[in-house]
């Protein structure tokens, strides 16, 4: 899920950037200095789990922890994407200068869902809510990715084996692993620091 | 272990039991690297290349004059009378790497040190910002 510089087209780099830099405003607003530690922590684990792919079929997938950002941060989870993508591009041009806006509104959409998941379903277990919002955030990027690249040209739909099918296929094993992933480190967070999950 | 200290070593410990399991794995920036006149390996940068993956030609005008798709072992041959200047590789799932004809092929940074520093610095940070949250809690 990093669109590389070329591969979209031009208005389609202008409305995501467009609504990046929207959404990146909206996760600075009001910002206090009691949320630094928490934002940086995950900056740094996005960072570095999303570098991690795994080789499935002729595609590859990397964890990208799009749901745990969006439980544990909320509204200022598109600050750790920007953040960590930018610099993903920068030093190892994973992902491009660009497509930084889909890049960003690819994961932040799907994170926002995901914090309104977890917030919502009171009722469940904090396991529960987390995997589910882990899993609903892998299927809600993915679901970003083919929209975006939709957007830009119609060849990604072409054919029974298209590279949308393709990748819905080598991401199905993905949502398997951040919902587990996630369920188990909500469940860690909840007991160890649960001011961080508002779960009150 | 204070509550911090926990969820500090449970984000490590899960980094380091993510990374172990998948070591093996390729990663997502795609390379192409001249092999000789006329052949270039198109791969993923942890190793791996994908078969959709094709490759475009431009002379220095910008027009297209060859194109295909890599062979079985993620090679790609053109013909070297062609007066080639720039390939594009696209594997079609949002991956592109482009390389100007004679320039030096620029091996990627090892991913290890570089996700150290940047753990190390966000760590840096978090750590800054909660004492001086900690201290202004207690003189108030």
């Amino acid at each position: 899920m990093h669109l590389a510089d070329g591969v979209l087209n031009l208005p389609t780099i202008a409305v995501t950037g467009g609504a990046a830099i929207g959404a990146l405003a909206y996760g600075c607003y009001k910002i206090n200095e009691e949320e630094i530690p928490r934002i940086s922590l995950l900056t740094g684990t996005f960072f570095a789990v999303s570098l991690i792919s795994i080789p499935i079929g002729p595609s590859s997938v990397h964890p990208i922890l799009c749901g745990l950002i969006g439980i544990l941060l909320g509204k200022r989870a598109p600050i750790v994407f920007f953040a960590g993508l930018l610099l993903q591009a920068i030093i190892f041009q994973h992902g491009g200068l660009t497509t930084l806006g889909a890049n960003v509104i690819m994961l932040t959409v799907p994170a926002w869902i995901s914090s309104c998941i977890f917030q919502r379903f009171k009722a469940v277990s904090i396991f529960v809510r987390g995997a589910t919002a882990g899993a609903v955030s892998v299927g809600g990027a993915l679901m970003m990715l083919i929209f975006i690249l939709s957007l830009s040209s119609s060849m990604f739909a072409q054919g029974k084996f298209s590279v949308i099918n393709l990748l819905i296929l080598a991401h199905i094993p993905l949502v398997i692993i951040e919902a587990a992933v996630t369920g188990f480190a909500v469940n860690l967070i909840y007991r160890s620091k649960p001011q961080w999950l508002n779960t009150k | 272990l204070n509550s911090w200290n926990k969820v500090i070593i449970g984000v490590f410990c899960f980094l380091l039991i993510i990374w172990g399991n998948y070591t093996t794995a390729s990663a997502h920036s795609l390379l192409i690297e001249p092999m000789e006149p006329g052949v270039i390996k198109v791969y993923y940068d942890g190793g791996g290349f994908s078969p959709k993956t094709v490759v475009t030609v431009f002379n220095q005008a910008g027009q297209q004059i060859y194109s295909g798709k890599l062979d079985q072992e993620g090679n790609f041959k053109y013909p070297v009378d062609i007066e080639a200047y720039r390939i594009i590789a696209d594997d079609g799932a949002g991956h592109r790497a482009r390389w100007i004809v004679g320039t030096k092929f620029k091996k990627p940074l090892p991913k290890l040190p570089v996700i150290a520093v940047v753990l190390a610095v966000s760590g840096a940070i978090a750590y800054i910002f909660e004492k001086r949250r900690g201290r202004s809690l207690a003189s108030s």
